[in-house]
């Protein structure tokens, strides 16, 4: 086990190394820098100037030895579009709005899609099942932009429900300003309803149809008794192997939610730190993102394991 | 259960996608021709796919026929007849620049079709292909491979989609080029997976005994068998990158005008839901109905193509 | 001011949401007239004035800082009230400007002294900072030397006489110098607290701040809002009337017109096609909304470096012809929404000389040439003119002209039908990804025409027509008009200073740029728009510096 850590370790840090290198020179290979639009139509020596103080008048491999140096040392550097800005005050400032958003999206949207999908699994082709596959089909072919749009015309402008933008802050940041939280909240989370919701019936019929729930099923034991004691333990596997990476993504932000509700997010600090070619920041979103979705996809096959024997870490 | 790792996407919980517990079992890998017959009628049988599916070939046409039904020229602006409402001379309306809409909506529709059936095949073919040759091959190439692999999962596709566009400049192959990156490797796994499985099998071993050359393998044991698989990888592609496409767009990255697509017609229809809401819900409606139908359409190919979906 | 960099866009808003909850029944009310928030398209890139460059920054600045004036408005025509000044004498040749100032104090309780004024012009000028505003502060002596490394910061000729005197020298009379001055780029700054932390961190270090304004940042989030708390120090507190300003940023026109109407939102400024996103409102009863003229122009840019992609555009026939064949009044409708205004002339009718309207005595320039090609196939004549000229086959339809758009921008599909439908020639649009490929495929001149806007900085044509001097550093953006006669007529003018020979300066050298050289195709003014809550009162908008100041503004 120990070894296998190890080994995946050593792995995480080639990747995020090869992650690292590939994104740098793909930025640098594109036309046009962080300074460009800023310094456009500056006097030659202006502009000869403002590279100097920001260092971006080096060569290309120079900028790479250093880049790389100061991220060994965990250093990302400054943001050039906005100075003073590192990696440590996004993850500081921008980090808990987009952490908070995911969470409660999945709170919400995880727990009612997975009591719908155990509803249409249990009453499947009746009534119940139809419903919820309608309605998870719906919600899975409305563009989230698009519902956000209208839950916050609607319920924001035109009932005057909710307030229309914002985010909680300072002592609210965490737990608070709730009225805020709502519409984006519903926006995201209704989808996590029809996945979850899908994602748990399909299960939940695999496992229905196995030799083993018909085995208890003709040993005459009770319906109830039978989802209870075989079917959802076995079911779940699926949910708990897939909540991690859900909760990685959700985390880590949303660009259209958090532009539509002005919310001060990762997501949406990230494309524009893309389309300033902010690299610095750029590099140390991705570099971050990738060791957090590497680590969760580990921590997946980790879970697979352990709810499920059978599974073998890398059949080399 | 193989998750794909789209982070960022237009609706983020597209991030999961259900896969089907297909799996190759050692001894019964041929899937005889009453499997495919069977799955067909099974097909068949399920009427709201089946209806689905008319819904799109329906679509398709209109989309195709539709501009030459309207004398109006989709590109033509005409100042005098700005934000017109839905009428029997502009069946959508008019846009800002005074262009027909319906026009515009049929135009949309095929780019944003074009683009997700091109990009999907794009990815499926690529990634099985890799998907096979890793597996066949194995040993160090499989781990180099599997590596890369696990750096395109891990990379945000937004930033590799935006990283690309500025770099190849903006357009429709660009685009084409930057989903098929961004796609490809869930794909390439469960080929890998499955092949690895068939790659013990005795006609297997036969053929490589026989030096038959690896192209030759790939078409006539591999891809018949994980047929099904990549059928229901199409099925679940299509939607997700039309939902890409707009989101793309949605950003100002992708098709330039005067082309357009569903996602350049949501995102000049979003500034105007107050004033001219049909601008936004025109194209918002049609592009819910395409995915929806597209992912009904998945269902019931899973339903037809998985033994375990018996109704 | 360089408000639209690349493209005119054009909208600033503000709004007023509700504060955070907490607050019920008539405290809520007591509070919400105490509160202004604001809506902003995005955020400031920097809150050093020395460093402004974008109108959002003028905006926050003009409200926590002050300068020795303050502009206001009326009818869409700026004055200039004394401010930090207490008041000022010109000399009688009207070189040295001597100014008083006011008791005042800093946020932190020091006090504003001349010296902090010269160190800001010091500042401004270094030419280590390099700062894009620094030409703003060249009439003063010695400061364009210093600027560009041929002179010292001694030779400057800003000084301070005593604690409240500031004396600035300038190398020529230059009457429009006071309404420079209104800049934020010359408000005072404190040295003592920018060298703690440097001119680089300085830039976007709200926190360290200190404020001689009317207001003081409680905080800012990038993507979210900056919120403004009233500041006590500021020497006329008394008539500062809200406690807080929330800035909020977004862009999207729907939400801010639901903010409006709501009524979670006072007042939007807005200009452009935009602008008709929000007529809605105008059938709101708590909302009025006014129009004045604005300070920019919107003109089509003709590549006269390389003659462009199609090497035809270093002739002036073939650049007549593109100028004339492009309907004005359409234009406006299509990319504007009809919410601007066709023009005819580069600068806009809102600029004055001394109490003269320039545009009032210029008139439209290009409307009689515009009368005597009035058909397509006199603009195609013309065209093909240009043609013979090159030694080019004058078949119109092999002529391909490649247009240079930034992203989202109709302007393209707009001149495409024009230029082909006229003139029978092609046009290829090519859209950029970001701003940052636009400037570099446009500075690889890989064009022969885009689209682009200026704003002015201050309130006289100059601030419109310095722009095609060949040395000055701004035609080269603009296409690379280059023309010894302009820069010769521009250069008259240092020695001018009776306003009816200025204004026939200015109008000889717009007659020269537009109608006989054609080195610019102007197409449409600004309009601003600015639909308010009806409880706001005294909410200034000024044309030029910041968008609006509401430093005294009031709600009942």
């Amino acid at each position: 086990m120990l070894k296998v850590i190890l080994r995946r370790l050593i792995a995480l840090l080639i990747s995020l190394f090869l992650i690292a290198s590939a994104t740098f020179f793909l930025l640098a290979a594109v036309p046009g820098d962080a300074l460009s639009a800023q310094t456009d139509k500056l006097p030659a020596a202006t502009r000869k100037q403002v590279y100097q103080n920001t260092g971006l008048d080096q060569p290309v491999l120079k900028r790479y030895g250093i880049t790389m140096t100061n991220m060994l040392h965990g250093d990302f550097g400054t943001s050039i579009a906005d100075p003073g800005m590192t990696m440590k005050t996004v993850i500081e400032e921008k980090l808990p709005p987009s952490a908070r958003l995911g969470l409660q999206q999945i709170l919400f949207g995880v727990p009612l899609g997975l009591l719908l999908g155990v509803l249409a699994a249990v009453y499947k082709n009746r009534w119940v099942d139809r419903g919820v596959t309608v309605v998870s089909l719906l919600l899975m072919s409305v563009p989230s932009l698009i519902l956000g749009l209208l839950l916050q015309s609607y319920f924001g402008g035109k009932l005057g429900l909710f307030p229309i933008i914002g985010w909680p802050e300072g002592s609210d940041l965490w737990f608070g300003g709730w009225a805020y939280t709502i519409l984006p909240t519903l926006a995201g989370g209704l989808g996590y309803i029809a996945s979850y919701a899908r994602l748990l019936k399909n299960s939940m019929l695999d496992v229905l149809s196995s030799d083993y729930v018909l085995t208890a099923r003709t040993k005459g034991l009770p319906g109830w008794r039978v989802v209870s004691e075989h079917v959802i333990r076995n079911a779940a596997i699926p949910i708990i192997t897939s909540l991690p990476v859900t909760v990685a993504f959700s985390i880590t932000g949303s660009v259209f939610v958090e532009s539509i509700f002005v919310i001060p997010g990762v997501g949406q600090y990230f494309v524009q730190a893309l389309t300033n070619r902010d690299v610095p920041i750029i590099m140390g979103e991705t570099v971050l993102l990738a060791a957090l979705y590497i680590v969760t996809l580990f921590i997946t096959d980790l879970l697979y394991m352990a709810v499920d024997p059978r599974i073998k870490l890398y059949q080399s | 259960m193989d998750i794909k790792t789209k982070p960022f996407s237009f609706v983020n919980h597209r991030s999961i996608t259900i896969q089907p517990e297909l799996s190759v079992i050692p001894g019964t890998t041929t899937r005889s021709i009453g499997y495919w017959r069977a799955s067909g009628r099974k097909f068949l049988r399920d009427r709201l796919a089946l209806a689905c599916a008319v819904v799109l070939v329906t679509l398709v046409f209109i989309a195709l026929l539709g501009p030459l039904l309207s004398a109006a020229d989709p590109n033509q602006l005409h100042v005098n007849l700005q934000n017109l409402a839905p009428s029997a001379e502009h069946w959508f309306g008019t846009d800002r620049l005074g262009r027909d809409l319906f026009t515009r909506t049929c135009l949309g529709i095929r780019v944003s079709l074009a683009v997700a059936l091109v990009a999907t095949t794009l990815a499926i073919v690529f990634g099985t292909v890799y998907g096979m040759v890793m597996a066949f091959f194995g040993g160090w190439l499989d781990s180099l491979l599997m590596r890369v692999i696990e750096i395109f999962n891990s990379l945000p596709s937004l930033l590799v989609t935006m990283i690309i566009m500025t770099v190849l400049g903006n357009g429709i192959n660009t685009m084409l080029f930057a989903l098929t990156i961004t796609s490809w490797s869930g794909t390439a796994r469960q080929a890998r997976g499955l092949v690895l499985q068939l790659r013990k099998s005795d006609y297997v071993t036969a053929a490589i005994m026989l030096n038959t050359p690896l192209w030759k393998i790939m078409l006539k044991h591999f891809v018949p068998n994980i047929m099904s698989i990549l059928i229901l990888d199409i099925g679940q592609s299509i939607p997700a990158n039309i939902f890409a496409e707009a989101s793309l767009s949605f950003l100002g990255l992708g098709i330039q005008a005067p082309n357009t697509s569903l996602g350049i017609l949501i995102q000049a229809g979003q500034d105007q839901m107050l004033q001219h809401p049909s601008q936004l819900y025109i194209p918002v409606i049609v592009l819910t109905i395409i995915v929806l139908a597209f992912n009904i359409l998945g269902d019931g190919l899973r339903d037809a193509l998985d033994p375990k979906f018996k109704k | 001011m360089k408000k639209h960099l690349l493209v005119t866009t054009g909208l600033t808003a503000l709004a007023l949401t509700t504060l955070l909850a907490g607050c019920g029944g008539k405290k809520a009310s007591a509070t919400a007239n105490q509160t202004l928030n604001l809506v902003q398209v995005s955020d400031p890139t920097t809150v050093d004035v020395n460093d402004v460059r974008n109108a959002n920054e003028f905006n926050i600045l003009n409200a926590t800082q002050e300068g020795l004036f303050r502009v206001t408005s009326k009818n869409g025509h700026d004055d200039l009230k004394l401010a930090q000044a207490k008041s000022y004498k010109v000399s009688d040749d009207g070189k040295v400007y001597t100014f008083k100032l006011r008791n005042s104090k800093w946020s932190d309780g020091k006090d504003v002294t001349a010296q902090q004024f010269v160190d800001s012009i010091l500042r401004e000028l270094n030419p280590k900072n390099a700062f894009a505003y620094a030409s703003m502060a060249y009439d003063i002596k010695g400061a364009e030397a210093y600027n560009t490394k041929k002179g010292s910061a001694d030779a400057v000729g800003a000084k301070a006489l005593d604690k409240h005197t500031l004396q600035l020298t300038l190398t020529n009379k230059t009457p429009y110098f006071l309404k420079k001055l209104a800049s934020v780029v010359f408000y005072p700054v404190r040295l003592d607290k920018i060298n703690k932390v440097g001119t680089k961190k300085w830039k976007t270090d709200w926190k360290d701040q200190v404020y001689n304004g009317a207001y003081t940042m409680k905080s800012w989030k990038t993507n979210g809002k900056i919120v403004l708390t009233k500041n006590p120090k500021f020497w006329n507190a008394k008539k500062v009337n809200f406690k807080t300003v929330n800035v909020t940023t977004t862009e999207k026109d729907a939400t801010i017109t639901s903010l409006l109407q709501s009524g979670q939102l006072d007042a939007v400024l807005t200009s452009g096609a935009n602008a008709a996103d929000f007529n809605k409102l105008t059938a709101n009863k708590k909302i009025t909304k006014r129009t004045q003229a604005g300070g920019s122009t919107s003109f089509v840019v003709f590549n006269q470096h390389t003659g462009g992609t199609s090497k035809l555009l270093k002739n002036a026939k073939i650049r007549q012809a593109l100028s004339l064949a492009i309907n004005r009044s359409a234009y406006n409708k299509a990319i504007n929404g009809g919410q601007g205004e066709a023009v005819y002339s580069f600068v806009p009718d809102s600029i004055d000389v001394n109490t003269t309207n320039y545009h009032d005595y210029a008139g439209n320039l290009l409307t009689p040439a515009l009368k005597k090609f009035n058909t397509n196939a006199k603009l195609q004549q013309l065209f093909q003119t240009g043609l013979k000229q090159l030694g080019r086959d004058t078949n119109l339809s092999k002529v391909t002209l490649t247009y240079l758009s930034s992203s989202n921008d109709d302007t393209g599909t707009f001149l495409k039908q024009q230029f082909e439908s006229k003139l029978g020639i092609k046009l290829k649009v090519k859209t950029a990804p970001d701003d940052a490929s636009f400037i570099a495929d446009r500075n690889d001149n890989q064009y022969d025409l885009l689209s682009n806007g200026w704003t002015g900085d201050y309130d006289d044509p100059s601030t419109f027509l310095n722009l095609w001097v060949s040395t000055g550093g701004f035609q080269k953006f603009f296409g690379g008009y280059d023309s010894p006669d302009y820069d010769k007529l521009y250069a008259s003018l240092a020695t001018v200073s009776n306003t009816k020979q200025r204004l026939k300066i200015y109008r000889q050298l717009e007659q020269r740029l537009l109608t006989e050289d054609y080195g610019v195709a102007p197409v449409t003014g600004e309009k601003t728009q600015i639909f308010t809550n009806k409880q706001l009162k005294n909410f200034q908008t000024p044309v030029f510096g910041p968008n609006y100041d509401y430093v005294y503004a009031s709600k009942d």
